[in-house]
């Protein structure tokens, strides 16, 4: 019963990582949360699901112009509701807003051109399951782990072993220093941005694969808990948004089902609050020295 | 020559001011007799509650700079614990708002304590957390809330025996609440405590080098603000006589939130247009059927790109002599 | 008589030692300044003295108590007011206010007394009121009460600035590089000012690189190099210290 749940909440916890990532890598470069980055899922997990059923394309090449397509989303949202406003050097509770205002806005527009009911996500991979004694692991669950460690592993060596990932490095150091020196930040940040977006439009759709659902409100409670997540292991933070995915992912399904599965929200954010108190940066997040 | 005293008041503009606000409060005391649909009063009604709501969160995010995303937290608190004590202890409203007020208040000083030493995003998710934890309580605590069945049959307020459960009775109502927040908020700011608040959304190290206890002052603010919260929610409560946790998700924290920055961080009269226009703007909408929330969305980006400091802008606190001048004063001022 | 006596006082961040067991004494009345090169640690002790740095160790004795690892809005109530080297006003405030909140702790109307406007209320405030228009008027701001502190002139909000400090009636008070990014005019207006202080009964201790400013002001001298103290005496003693010499160009100069 335990591994059980531990499985299940790694599985769940690593589709928090994946959308976490995104949110601690435009905090890193931008110091923004990016409330769209829920409604960003969604979108994701809509438009493969769109591409294989209006368009009958086959899952996987769905898949990949789908997460691509949803990458694009996420420099769009940038481009027109971010960057004007940095331009202008705006408060950044501003973005904050603008943030927020993409995320209604796209949220409502896909529950108008697609509507608002839940809708059945083919099952599109049915492997089975393997069944240790009592536990129960389907194939569908090692994919979504396996996938998850894959797309992490890449992002860890695209960050520390690629040009790109040195200048997204040095703009979240200093950002007017690496201008300086000659580092291309805007296409740094745009960069980003697609990379935050496509990984959450890849959550998106594992969590429809495995709920064998989508909806339009997917992204709501998703986002707020890979954005917990993100704290949780320390915001700005690569490893502290993977750690934090799959505790917050853990802890509620155990909470589910040791406690009340009504209270299953209550407990990831009740974590996150005890964590922040003990360790107001987060668990793998730096105390930086203040400057006077 | 200026004297320096008269730099400070700026007479000319205080006085205009002074008359337009004397008129619309005089216009406001007329809506309840000019025969409006009870639908336009009922919208007047909830702009009072979100005025309030709105200021309470100003003083919190735009005065003391600490970015809140749980408000609606604390205006729940206020509204279920007045449905509670009204609904089976039969308590008047006054009794149960001021509860309500109070344990919202409680629970900002309680949240506060501990977490307004983090900074930014972490105080964020910690305020947006805590609202959700709030929520999913009232949903789940069948025994104490009803859960999704909601709390029904919430009294009108009455005082004196006089029922104030009509259209007039509400708006008055509302009315005196509103405007006691406003000049109680007014005031606050426009103070020794107000100018601390400031002094820490401007630099708080700076802050803190000029003696002012900054997680104190910081505490101080969230509780105030829980306080008000509390008290829309109790008149919520009372007016809408049914609750249940629907009212108060994290969408309504974001509305609160938005009608503080549409309006002007730090601006008191910026929250009143803010509350009237985020409050009103999705009945203008209404026409647009299906694309209200598609176009709720694109005003609330287009408003943050056109003039992200808000409508308003963050207005200048008033420091106002009140003696005759010292001679001291006058005396240099003629020189 | 001292006022404030430092005793070996250090501090390392990691393995690096920013100030090396400093002694330092300012007697009551005296103008004493702290000299050295750019990374010198001079910052880091003024940080150390209001409490924004614990001590790693040493003691810092300030009107007869030991104040070290002091918070830092505590350091203000005891009497030792501050400015900083890179300006930290409260921009979008007023220049009355900015002065005003410089007298925080020596003013306490409360929330009931500011809601309810009470007789105190409004006598504290026209007091606090009176004393930033006669103390702004001392350096030429009181024409500008009701402007934005960030709309001042850069030596504008350097004077704003330490008036906001001496608001607090401080027995002594630290100047971070007053003269930084001042025109000749301004700093010999800024080395006057310091007099008056002087004159007005103030105690100043201040970090200053202007050479002028300091041989001109100063009735001692410390100077710091690689954290540590290398000398001290009148502004006469240092004009002719050696190892000051060797310090500020190097040996063989």
């Amino acid at each position: 019963m335990f591994f059980q749940q531990l499985i299940n909440g790694l599985t769940l916890g690593s589709t928090y990582a994946l959308t976490a990532v995104g949110y601690t890598m435009v905090f890193g470069i931008l110091e923004l949360v990016n409330f769209s980055h829920g409604a960003v899922y969604m979108f994701g997990a809509f438009v493969v699901l769109m591409l294989m059923t209006a368009l009958k394309l086959n899952f996987m090449l769905a898949f990949v112009i789908g997460v691509i397509i949803t990458g694009l989303l996420g420099i769009t949202i940038d481009k027109i509701c971010l960057f004007p406003l940095r331009k202008k050097k705006a408060p950044k509770v501003a973005s904050l807003i603008s943030t927020i205002g993409v995320s209604i806005f796209i949220q409502n527009l896909v529950m108008l051109v697609w509507g608002s009911e839940t809708k059945n996500f083919p099952l599109v991979l049915n492997l089975g399951s393997i069944n240790i004694g009592s536990l129960k692991i389907s194939y569908l669950q090692i994919i979504i782990m396996m996938i998850a460690v894959v797309l992490m592993a890449a992002l860890t060596i695209i960050i520390r072993k690629t040009k790109i990932g040195k200048a997204m490095r040095a703009t979240a150091q200093n950002m007017e220093a690496a201008k300086l020196m000659g580092v291309n930040v805007n296409f740094v940040i745009s960069f980003t941005f697609f990379l935050g977006a496509s990984l959450a439009a890849v959550a998106g759709v594992l969590v429809g694969m495995y709920y064998q659902s989508v909806d339009p409100m997917m992204g709501f409670m998703a986002g707020l808990k890979a954005f917990a997540a993100a704290v949780l292991g320390g915001i700005g933070v690569l490893p502290g948004a993977i750690l934090g995915g799959l505790i917050i992912g853990v802890s509620e399904i155990l909470a589910a089902g040791y406690i009340h599965a009504g209270f299953r929200d209550a407990i990831a954010f009740g974590i996150l609050i005890a964590v922040l108190i003990i360790r107001p940066t987060g668990l793998l997040g730096k105390k930086v020295q203040k400057k006077v | 020559m200026k004297t320096a005293l008269d730099n400070l008041k700026g007479k000319s503009t205080k006085n205009s001011l002074k008359i337009i606000i004397i008129i619309a409060i005089a216009l406001s005391l007329l809506v309840p007799f000019l025969n409006l649909s009870s639908f336009v009063i009922r919208m007047i009604i909830m702009v009072g509650i979100y005025i309030i709501l709105g200021l309470s969160l100003n003083l919190v995010t735009g005065f003391a700079g600490q970015l809140s995303l749980g408000h609606a937290a604390f205006y729940a608190i206020g509204a279920y614990t007045s449905a509670i004590l009204s609904t089976r202890f039969e308590m008047s409203f006054f009794i149960t708002a001021l509860m309500g007020a109070l344990l919202a208040a409680f629970f900002g000083f309680l949240l506060g304590l501990p977490t307004l030493k983090l900074e930014g995003a972490y105080l964020a998710i910690v305020t947006l957390g805590f609202c959700e934890i709030v929520r999913i309580v009232a949903l789940n605590w069948m025994g104490l809330t009803r859960g999704p069945m909601g709390i029904p049959g919430i009294p009108a307020p009455s005082i004196f025996g006089i029922d104030l459960g009509t259209e007039v009775g509400y708006y008055f109502l509302i009315y005196i609440l509103a405007a006691a927040t406003i000049i109680t908020i007014y005031r606050i700011v426009n103070s020794r405590v107000g100018r601390a608040f400031i002094a820490i959304r401007e630099d708080e190290l700076a802050a803190q080098s000029m003696g002012i206890n900054t997680t104190m002052y910081k505490v101080l603010a969230f509780t105030i603000a829980a306080f008000f919260a509390g008290l829309a929610g109790s008149f919520y409560a009372h007016y809408v006589t049914y609750i249940d946790p629907q009212s108060f998700t994290f969408d309504e924290s974001i509305q609160i939130l938005s009608i503080v920055i549409l309006g002007g961080m730090g601006s008191i009269p910026g929250t009143i247009i803010g509350a009237l226009i985020l409050v009103t703007a999705p009945e203008f909408l209404r026409s647009l059927q299906d694309y209200r929330m598609v176009m709720y969305g694109a005003v609330l980006i287009i408003m943050m790109l056109t003039r992200p400091q808000g409508i308003m802008g963050a207005s200048k606190t008033k420091i106002k002599r009140n003696k005759l001048a010292s001679s001291k004063i006058s005396n240099k001022g003629g020189e | 008589m001292s006022l404030l006596q430092v005793n070996n006082l250090t501090k390392r961040f990691g393995g690096l030692v920013a100030v090396d067991s400093v002694d330092l004494v300012v007697n009551k009345s005296e103008i004493v300044s702290i000299i050295g090169p750019n990374g010198a640690g001079k910052t880091t002790f003024f940080n150390m003295l209001t409490g924004i740095y614990e001590p790693t160790t040493g003691s810092i004795k300030f009107d007869g108590k030991n104040i070290e690892g002091i918070s830092p809005e505590k350091v203000i109530d005891i009497g030792m007011a501050r400015t900083f080297q890179n300006i930290r006003l409260f921009s979008n405030m007023t220049v009355l206010e900015n002065v005003i909140v410089g007298m925080h702790t020596r003013t306490s109307n409360g929330l009931l007394h500011s809601i309810l406007r009470t007789k105190k209320f409004k006598h504290e405030e026209d007091g606090c009121i009176d004393k930033a228009i006669e103390l702004l008027s001392t350096v030429n701001l009181d024409s500008k009460l009701d402007e934005y502190a960030k709309n001042l002139a850069y030596g504008e909000q350097r004077r704003l600035e330490i008036v906001r400090a001496l608001a607090s009636d401080p027995k002594l008070i630290l100047l971070d590089e007053p003269a930084a990014g001042m025109n000749p005019q301004e700093t010999h207006e800024l080395m006057e000012y310091i007099r008056k202080l002087k004159q007005m009964g103030f105690t100043v201790l201040l970090i200053e690189h202007d050479m002028k400013l300091v041989m001109n002001i100063s009735d001692r001298i410390y100077v710091l190099d690689h954290g540590a103290k290398i000398a001290e005496g009148t502004p006469t003693e240092i004009q002719n210290n050696k190892s000051v010499i060797e310090a500020y160009l190097g040996k063989g100069a």
